[in-house]
């Protein structure tokens, strides 16, 4: 199968059409659920899982290999985020900014300003799972290993290296502010 | 040119810009946006402004075989490929208009009146549309006329990279690239100033636009 950046750049592209065919203030929701959940996976998610699979893995007498437990993280962290995901996108009621949306040209840069910000935090956080656990997806067949160049130098921008778990959490805050000030 | 003088140049420019902006709002910024990157394109040699003498040239070179002779032989009815190569080899020894050594000057100046052209163009446009984006479009508007005047005022280059392209498929590249490397030059300037926190900054921006251009209606606010 192909690069990492080509499935990056696929995921980035599927939510920059989403957001221009549903309006950005309907993202804005999505955005606000996708915070939640990337706080939920940098702050919990990374921190308590490991032991959460020891204690399953040691109730039965089993022993947790390292590259197991590598597939669980990676699967079952990735798994909750396009759940997320998908949720925030399902039923009539979802939640979405009030008002209305600008039109023109202004309208269709935020709209894709605001696809790439939701592309980039979940293409960018699946990749990340990916990393931190040593790429269990290429034992799938997947993808490929070693990163191209391009995918190397991507790999050092993906949100969790540039921003600390907190600063989700205060992004949910900040997007609740917003949402009820009107 | 030294650099506090730089940067107050640079600040100053920026200013003008980003208020014309405000004042001419998202089209008209565009619009000079495209005016500028054409003054960029004809004011260097390697891109436009060598095809622009030419042409320039080869116009003047016409006009006068029609003016020699040229006209007589349609008007008389006498025109034949011979009697017309005659007066092209004599109008093909004449010297050009523009002689290579006055080139770069002449290109300096039809840039110079692009420039000037470009801000005429944006103040005819007054159909309303987006300020923020004029404002940044205006920035960028800024540092390409700042990209193209510096090295005149002998401040150098660096602000925007110096592209010296070979053929006219590079130079054409090389105007996209220009154009593309000036809208994204405040986000360079962002990232170099605040390194990784840069991206904060990206998000809180992007989310604050977005959640603050909505229009509420004060029925539908009240409502929920």
């Amino acid at each position: 199968m192909g690069p990492f950046e080509i499935l990056w750049l696929a995921v980035t592209l599927f939510f920059i059409m989403i957001s221009l065919a549903r309006g950005y203030l309907r993202e804005l929701g999505v955005t606000t659920m996708i915070f939640v959940s990337l706080f939920v996976i940098t702050e919990f998610g990374v921190k308590y899982l490991p032991r959460l699979l020891h204690k399953g893995y040691d109730l039965f007498n089993a022993n947790l290999a390292l590259r197991t437990e590598q597939h669980w993280i990676a699967i079952s962290l990735s798994l909750f985020l396009i759940f997320v995901v998908f949720a925030s996108y399902a039923g009539f009621n979802t939640f979405a900014f009030r008002g209305k949306p600008l039109t023109g040209f202004a309208g269709f840069v935020i709209a894709v300003l605001v696809g790439l910000l939701n592309g980039y935090l979940v293409s960018g956080t699946l990749w990340w799972l990916q990393e931190i656990n040593a790429y269990p997806v290429v034992d799938l067949g997947v993808l490929v290993l070693p990163l191209t160049t391009p995918a190397e130098f991507m790999a050092h921008y993906l949100p969790q290296y540039l921003v600390p778990s907190m600063f989700w959490a205060v992004m949910v805050m900040v997007m609740l502010i917003l949402r009820v000030r009107r | 040119m030294n650099d506090t003088l730089l940067t107050i140049f640079l600040l100053f420019v920026l200013g003008i810009f980003a208020w014309f902006g405000y004042t001419r709002m998202f089209l008209g910024m565009l619009a000079q946006f495209g005016m500028l990157v054409l003054a960029a394109a004809v004011g260097n040699p390697n891109w436009l402004g060598d095809t622009v003498i030419r042409i320039i040239n080869r116009m003047y070179m016409l006009t006068d075989m029609m003016l020699n002779g040229g006209f007589q032989l349609i008007a008389g009815g006498e025109f034949s490929a011979d009697k017309f190569g005659e007066i092209f080899a004599v109008a093909k020894v004449k010297p050009p208009l523009i002689p290579p050594q006055n080139e770069e000057i002449i290109l300096f100046v039809l840039m110079l009146l692009l420039i000037i052209s470009s801000f005429l163009i944006a103040n005819r446009i007054k159909k309303k549309s987006s300020l923020l984006l004029g404002v940044l479009f205006g920035l960028a508007n800024g540092l390409l006329v700042t990209y193209l005047l510096l090295p005149v005022l002998g401040g150098g280059e660096g602000i925007l990279p110096t592209l010296e392209p070979k053929t006219p498929m590079e130079g054409v590249l090389g105007v996209l690239q220009l154009a593309t490397r000036t809208l994204l030059a405040p986000l360079a300037i962002v990232f170099e100033s605040l390194g990784s926190w840069a991206i904060v900054v990206i998000i809180l921006a992007i989310v604050f636009i977005a959640a603050g251009s909505a229009r509420v209606s004060k029925t539908s606010a009240n409502k929920s």
